[in-house]
């Protein structure tokens, strides 16, 4: 019989109360809970007893490690230099050259930054809808619930809802996404888009005539609804991509030199100036002033963002943190311009703390960030 | 980011990052533990942060994971143990003192304690609105309550319900069953 510890009985009771337990599992907690009477009543409370997360998550609100932490971090810078003092003694002996150095090796240890002055948090649900009378309505105060914005207008959650629209006038909407913003949209005809960061969306109201048109700058991930009588068509200046029904993400940034179109599923055709090229499920574009180009990649990379996550595979440390600067709202500015060509491959939860992925980058090659509320900037180590 | 195997080693050479992750990991929840046996707030903090600090230059630390959280937790019980007997307050304590000795119920705290630690980190990085939702369904109300409660739809609920559970699963893979693995 095997001796459980009591994190992998409390692993396998959180599993049992998620619903996300293997049969295996659940066959070796049942095993360990009828071993004995003791064991049946610690079960039996902590599966059937409601836990009260609102007030675990209360009592957790109400300590702070970090004064602690510090403390801690100084005790540690003490004990080095204790140490170092023992090997300086012994440097004297020998050479007072070395000594020299070593005073510089020990102090650059010390500089390691302390980063609770980050003041860098993960964007958050939030938007403006101008209306097609010119009227601003803010979405994504997460106390607001549920709500009408106008007539067949409405908000559930975190997602901005057309439903029934029946117009013969084609009004128009614009939806601008901030710095540290996201937000989805779900149009009349039921097509379903995620906005990042920094975007902007036009559309009307309802689609009428033979065509569904749209007027995107930033990056959205489309899964337009299937209509072959009235194709979808997004324009981003003089940039076309025409769909019947599919998923895919584009991203068109004005600061950015190429527009981007990632195809998941279905077909689409794009139209840039006199150039023309369909893709392929698994295919992207990338369309600039000048050229035009298709190639295979791994979609994930392109599109994972609208699932919580960001991937980078192989980038340069300039594009991912200028990727996560719209997401972060930071400011990233590179000591040595060459830093930004350093290339990391690696995932990001969205809503997770960027200084925990920051310390995995400098943890895999030689770059410190040094955070200054909202600034970050890239040295050498 | 979550405190795993490698970090253990980092530890004993004063690996300030390794020391953030562990602070943040579990300085909360050892201290909330130690409160269990009747200590105030501060003196539990003192306890917990006694114990972290000395894990720098000790390089006999366990390398596995679990058993480090065990030699977490046996630290913290004997220091404890080692305030109440010092500062003689016995006997106001006798029933601390006793429960301190009794093997099966730190057993049944550090479940409890664990149960809640890890579901502290699952909810922290979830988006706001699932965790809002989340929360409540772990505390057992139905769907129907949360969108009367919220002001938001059933159907609402229901995909942000949806939505959690995948952030789980993935979480779950990632995370947790890598302890499963040898059972």
């Amino acid at each position: 019989m095997k001796d459980y510890t009591p994190f992998e009985i409390a692993g396998l009771i959180l599993a049992k109360r998620n619903n996300s337990i293997t049969e295996k599992e659940e066959r070796n907690l049942n095993e360990w809970g009828s071993r004995s009477e003791h064991n049946k009543l610690l079960y039996k409370r902590l599966l059937e007893e409601s836990i009260d997360t609102d007030s675990v998550e209360k009592i957790f609100e109400g300590y702070d490690y970090d004064k602690y932490y510090k403390e801690c971090c100084k005790k540690i810078d003490k004990s080095r230099r204790i140490k170092s003092i023992e090997i300086l003694k012994w440097a004297a002996l020998i050479a007072i050259p070395l000594t020299v150095f070593s005073l510089f090796y020990f102090r650059d240890n010390e500089t390691e930054v302390y980063r609770a002055m980050a003041d860098i948090h993960p964007g958050t649900s939030s938007a403006v809808l101008i209306l097609s009378d010119g009227e601003k309505v803010t979405l994504g105060d997460k106390n607001a619930g549920d709500q009408i914005v106008k007539d067949n207008i409405k908000v559930e959650s975190d997602t901005l809802k057309y439903e029934n629209i029946t117009t013969d006038k084609i009004a128009y909407n614009t939806i601008i996404i901030p710095r540290g913003g996201e937000y989805v949209l779900k149009l009349s005809d039921g097509t379903k888009i995620w906005l990042n960061a920094e975007s902007e969306l036009k559309y009307p109201v309802s689609f009428t005539g033979n065509e569904r048109r749209v007027y995107l700058k930033g990056e959205a991930f489309f899964d337009v609804t299937k209509n072959e009588k009235s194709p979808f068509k997004v324009v981003s200046n003089d940039h076309v991509i025409s769909v019947l029904g599919t998923e895919f993400s584009i991203r068109a940034y004005s600061d950015e030199k190429y527009i981007t179109t990632t195809l998941e599923s279905g077909k689409v055709s794009i139209d840039a100036g006199n150039r023309h090229a369909e893709l392929l499920p698994g295919q992207q574009s990338n369309v600039s002033n000048s050229e035009m180009s298709v190639k295979d990649v791994n979609t994930q990379l392109y599109t994972a963002w609208h699932n919580n996550k960001y991937v980078f595979d192989n980038q340069s440390l300039r594009e991912i943190l200028h990727t996560l600067s719209r997401w972060y709202d930071m400011d990233v500015n590179f000591e040595k311009y060459d830093l930004g060509d350093l290339r990391f491959t690696g995932e990001l939860m969205k809503y997770t703390n960027i200084v925990d992925f920051l310390e995995k980058l400098e943890a895999l090659e030689k770059v410190r960030f040094n955070i200054n509320g909202k600034n970050v900037l890239v040295t050498a180590y | 980011m979550k405190f795993s195997d490698v970090h253990i080693g980092m530890l004993s050479k004063g690996d300030k990052k390794a020391f953030l992750l562990l602070y943040d990991n579990y300085f909360v929840s050892l201290t909330i533990f130690v409160q269990n046996f009747g200590l105030s707030k501060d003196d539990s903090e003192d306890i917990v942060q006694e114990t972290f600090c000395r894990l720098n230059q000790n390089y006999n630390l366990p390398e596995n994971l679990n058993a480090f959280k065990s030699y977490l937790y046996t630290a913290v019980r004997n220091k404890c143990f080692n305030y109440i007997r010092d500062e003689k307050r016995r006997k106001s304590n006798e029933t601390v003192f006793l429960d301190l000795q009794d093997d099966l119920l730190i057993f049944d705290k550090i479940v409890e304690n664990e149960l809640y630690r890890q579901m502290h980190l699952l909810v922290k990085e979830m988006p706001p609105q699932c965790k809002n939702i989340f929360q409540r369904v772990l505390n057992g109300d139905t769907s129907e309550k949360i969108a009367n409660d919220l002001n938001l739809s059933v159907e609402t609920v229901k995909t942000q319900r949806k939505k959690a559970k995948r952030i789980l699963r993935e979480k779950y893979s990632l995370v947790y069953r890598s302890l499963y693995t040898f059972l």
